[in-house]
């Protein structure tokens, strides 16, 4: 298989080679640019699979290349940035972006958005595939309620019977929040008195499998005071 | 239709109402007076010829029994004899204007005759003879002077014939020969006594006089002349008497200048004929009158719409006056027609003021009862003349109905006629709701105290003055301190009037003013309208205030600003900081994988790592804290259970607690305890709670966690024994609010700022407390009802 490409773009010289080395290391190849014009350039000779572009640079800033990369491409672009707050990430999202990494990141955390959307992208395309009967999707996940089973980015997850019971659980019910004791009558089938803590376990072992932060969760989200759910994931575009 | 067209419809109809009705009030009035003369005259109305009259009759019967007195040597002027009849009637007495003299009873022989049978002495014979003698002499002369006086009256001729001697006659110069004889040339009316009966002529025609014999002093057109038999005068046997009256009488003036002042006479028959020619005249006239006036009402009745808004437009007018002067107009028209009325009855009719003043003496001194005999007296004399008042001086009404009209259109069609005047103004400020603020209220209550006190003093003044008046009987002195009081209750009463007004003017503007401080002292720095004028007192405070309020305004939102900036210094800076920091962190990663290092070169290495990562978190509780402390932390509050959010967190903490080297006890209810917060700010917050205990506890010890509903409050704690020795409270709260580093080893050492901004930006309140060793933190919130709000929460996505 022909190594996918990946274009770096920063400002900071440092950053964009220490995420080289980063890709590099992963068998990945990189390209690197140093602001929005010279990356135009290079989507423009070059075949690249995803992008890791930066916010704020000079001649042409982030936000402004990713609307131009978008009239021509569809590929995953991750955007990278030190604005952290929820309305900067819905801002870069709605815009385009198919992921948005706060600076300063966690390397493992990068690399591992990094193959999830290049596996999304190259084995499920980037034709939106409609779900099947049997599916479930949401976001990265899909789960094949048949084959009772997870999968992440297009690959599948080893779960235990009962993380595939609360998975399964939320999955038919997007958004909607369960407490413990619901989660845990409906899976062990028993009062759930004292439930917290077990649910609690569960929930954490899931997502270190499925998160691609097990610290900072997507998708299996605890809504405190009230229960857990598995969010909806908006489609931007 | 024109407004101008309208403008003059208006005026016609109304002029047309206004004339017709006084012309119909007047005419009617006077034809009201007319009636009742009418009433007990026994004539028609219309009559023309004067000699058909009740008062020729009369004028021409008292002539009659003048002449005969005269011609008997009787005293004149009381020329009505005694005379007997038995028809029906026990006494009859007539009264025109002279009283019954008993002298005249009977003539000087029959009195001798009678004397002579008494029996009295020679000498009283002789003094009673001389007594006839000058009696005699005394009727004689008062008869010459009589005959002097209306022998000139060439309307009336007579000649008095006593036997064969023709006493007095102003006939001499006419012929008229005997009774037979064609009257002289401009005489149509004559009348012969024959000694005992009358008889007369008028047109050539002869009247039958007696009727059925007896004289019925009731019917009317009769002659009330001796002849019947029930009217007797004796001893006129001899004495005939030639009347002669003219057709039409001219007017004759007599003229006496004596002595003692002079006297005018006048001819009675040119006076009757002139009253009946006036009367018809008149009362056609007045019928002329009526007529106009009814035909100008029934006109104006066509156009009474626009009449009707004339009355609207005059009352808007009459609406616009004080009421006290419509009041004094009113009164004033009042007063000036009864005062003419009663100047007319007395140069008419010689009534005094003394009658008036007599009612009035006797109303104010002695009582009801007295007053209502002196009013009947006055009454019965008024009511006398009352017909002349109403035929002669009919106009007289008509101010007084027209102020009534005036005065019924207004309050119609104005509500407030009443209470529209000076004094309503007044009593209305008095009765006013005082202001706003306790200082208007006690300045204006004040105010009115001495409004009222003033008001008690004028009173008494006026009552002092007035009975001092009263004993003043010298009119014009009497006048001059009632006008000298009326002057100074008019001037006291403008005086507070206007001080009221002033000092409630004052007293609203310091009303806004309070107003407006208030308002402001609330937090409302928006500039409002100042609604204090320029012209006030109090304007130059009210902008001084303004000012004050603009400082504040501006100082606000300096603030405000300072705190924005600061906010977006500590994002810039963060943001600014995190850069390299990436780096740092990216390239400590790649060290960290590299192989074949010294263990040293490792452990330099880990506490790079370290470091790096606790500098991360540092910058991102900096950049959390600033804002929380600006105020700009988005939360979003929902309805959760704290019980379950704590064991939630507990939950989470899990491994963490078992790994620390005390243990952690949870007094949590079994039931939910509900508040509203922001969850995942919450979780936040006590993460940080329970992670400090963990860090900086004494090993071995316990760590409490608490929740409990009280009161609708949620209280929760958490309670640990510190390793090391606390300082005091005190220090701790301040380096605490400064968000200074109070645990420097491990952590973040913002924790418990950040704890605290996230607590009350959720509307919680966060406390710290420590005694001897225990370090206690309290979160308390709001209880709340638990209803479909944690419902549908877990319906959203």
């Amino acid at each position: 298989m022909m190594s996918e490409c990946v274009l770096v773009v920063d400002d900071d010289r440092e950053i964009v080679r220490a995420i080289s080395i980063l890709l590099e290391g992963e068998g990945y190849c990189v390209k690197k640019a140093y602001d929005g014009m010279e990356a135009l350039d290079i989507l423009a000779a070059n075949r690249v699979q995803l992008v890791v572009l930066d916010v704020m640079m000079p001649k042409l800033d982030g936000l402004s290349a990713l609307m131009k990369i978008r009239e021509r491409q569809n590929i995953p672009i991750i955007v990278l940035s030190a604005k952290s707050e929820d309305t900067d990430k819905v801002l870069g999202l709605s815009m385009g972006a198919d992921d948005y990494v706060a600076k300063p990141y966690n390397p493992a955390e990068l690399l591992a958005r990094v193959k999830s959307q290049l596996r999304r992208y190259t084995s499920l395309g980037d034709i939106h595939t409609g779900a099947r009967e049997d599916e479930l999707e949401n976001g990265r996940l899909c789960y094949h309620i048949g084959e009772r089973t997870l999968y992440v980015d297009g690959e599948p997850v080893r779960l235990t019977a009962t993380e595939t019971k609360i998975v399964e659980l939320l999955m038919r019910n997007l958004g909607r929040v369960f407490s413990a004791e619901e989660i845990y009558e409906r899976i062990w089938g028993e009062n759930g008195f004292a439930s917290e803590n077990t649910v609690m376990v569960h929930i954490r072992r899931i997502r270190e499998k499925i998160e691609l932060n097990p610290k900072e969760p997507e998708y299996l989200k605890v809504v405190w005071g009230i229960g857990y759910k598995i969010e909806k994931m908006e489609t931007y575009h | 239709m024109g407004i101008k067209s309208k403008k003059w419809k208006r005026i016609i109809s109304f002029g047309a109402f206004a004339l017709g009705t006084s012309l119909v009030l007047v005419s009617g009035i006077s034809l009201a007076g007319t009636a009742e003369r009418i009433s007990y005259a026994e004539e028609s109305p219309f009559e023309t010829d004067y000699q058909n009259t009740a008062d020729f009759r009369s004028c021409i019967e008292s002539r009659l029994f003048d002449f005969i007195a005269m011609a008997s040597g009787s005293r004149i002027g009381y020329g009505y004899s005694y005379y007997n009849y038995d028809y029906n009637y026990d006494e009859y007495y007539d009264y025109y204007g002279a009283e019954l003299w008993e002298g005249a009873e009977e003539t000087v022989n029959e009195a001798f005759a009678a004397e002579a049978e008494s029996g009295i002495t020679e000498e009283e014979q002789k003094e009673l003879h001389r007594q006839e003698q000058q009696q005699k002499e005394l009727y004689k002369q008062e008869a010459a002077d009589y005959h002097n006086s209306v022998k000139n009256d060439r309307n009336l001729l007579y000649r008095v014939v006593n036997g064969k001697e023709e006493l007095y006659s102003n006939m001499d110069d006419v012929t008229w020969e005997s009774w037979d004889a064609p009257l002289p040339e401009g005489y149509n009316f004559a009348l012969y006594f024959d000694g005992e009966k009358v008889h007369i002529k008028k047109d050539g025609v002869e009247p039958d006089v007696y009727g059925d014999g007896y004289y019925d002093g009731d019917r009317p057109g009769s002659w009330r002349v001796p002849g019947y038999q029930n009217f007797v005068m004796e001893g006129t046997g001899e004495i005939r008497i030639y009347l002669l009256a003219a057709e039409t009488p001219f007017r004759y003036v007599y003229m006496n200048y004596g002595d003692d002042g002079y006297s005018q006479m006048s001819s009675a028959l040119y006076s009757i004929e002139r009253s009946v020619t006036a009367q018809a005249a008149a009362l056609r006239k007045h019928i002329a009158e009526l007529l106009a006036g009814i035909v100008l009402l029934v006109c104006s009745f066509f156009w009474r719409k626009e009449k009707r808004e004339a009355d609207d437009v005059i009352a808007c007018v009459t609406g616009r006056i004080w009421f006290e002067w419509k009041l004094l107009t009113a009164a004033a028209a009042v007063a000036v027609s009864i005062g003419l009325l009663f100047g007319v009855l007395r140069t008419e009719f010689g009534y005094d003021t003394a009658v008036v003043s007599d009612v009035i003496e006797s109303v104010a001194m002695e009582g009801t009862a007295a007053s209502v005999d002196s009013g009947m007296e006055l009454f019965a004399m008024l009511s006398w003349d009352i017909g002349y008042l109403l035929r002669e001086k009919a106009y007289l009404f008509l101010p007084l109905f027209w102020v009534c009209y005036l005065g019924v259109n207004d309050i119609r069609r104005n509500r407030k006629t009443f209470w529209h005047g000076g004094i309503s103004r007044l009593v209305g400020i008095f009765l006013e709701k005082n202001g706003a603020s306790a200082f208007s209220e006690e300045l204006m209550k004040k105010t009115k105290l001495l409004g009222i006190a003033d008001g008690i003093v004028v009173l008494g003044g006026i009552i002092l003055s007035s009975s001092l008046a009263g004993c003043v009987r010298e009119e014009a002195a009497a006048a001059v301190v009632s006008i000298c009081a009326a002057g100074t209750v008019l001037m006291i009463f403008l005086v507070h009037y206007f001080y009221l007004k002033e000092t409630k003017r004052l007293a609203e503007d310091m009303d806004l003013l309070t107003e407006r401080m208030k308002v402001i002292r609330n937090g409302d720095y928006e500039r409002g309208a100042c609604r204090i004028a320029e012209t006030s007192k109090l304007y130059e405070a009210a902008e001084n205030l303004e000012e004050i309020r603009d400082g504040m305004e501006r100082a606000v939102c300096e603030r405000v600003k300072s705190e924005q900036m600061k906010v977006e210094l500590v994002t810039n800076v963060s943001h600014d900081i995190k850069t390299p920091l990436t780096s740092i962190i990216s390239y400590v990663q790649f060290l960290k994988q590299e192989e074949d290092l010294p263990e040293h070169v490792k452990d330099y290495i880990r506490v790079l790592d370290e470091k790096a990562d606790r500098l991360n978190h540092m910058v991102q509780d900096v950049f959390a804290v600033s804002k929380a402390a600006a105020g700009q932390l988005p939360v979003e509050i929902e309805v959760l259970d704290f019980a379950r959010m704590l064991r939630q967190t507990l939950a989470d903490m899990d491994e963490k607690i078992n790994q620390s080297a005390v243990r952690l006890v949870a007094e949590l209810p079994g039931e939910p305890v509900y508040i509203e917060a922001d969850g995942k700010r919450m979780y936040r917050v006590f993460q940080n709670l329970i992670e400090n205990a963990l860090k900086y506890s004494l090993d071995g010890s316990r760590v409490f966690v608490t929740l409990k509903a009280e009161a609708g409050t949620a209280v929760s704690t958490v309670k640990n024994i510190s390793r090391e020795e606390l300082r005091a409270t005190e220090q701790l709260t301040e380096r605490f609010v400064r968000g200074d580093v109070s645990r420097t080893d491990g952590g973040s050492g913002l924790g418990l700022s950040i704890a605290k901004s996230f607590t009350e930006a959720c509307g919680g309140s966060f406390a710290l407390a420590a005694d001897a060793d225990l370090f206690v933190v309290t979160v308390t919130f709001p209880a709340v009802c638990a209803d479909s709000g944690s419902e549908a929460r877990r319906e959203n996505p």
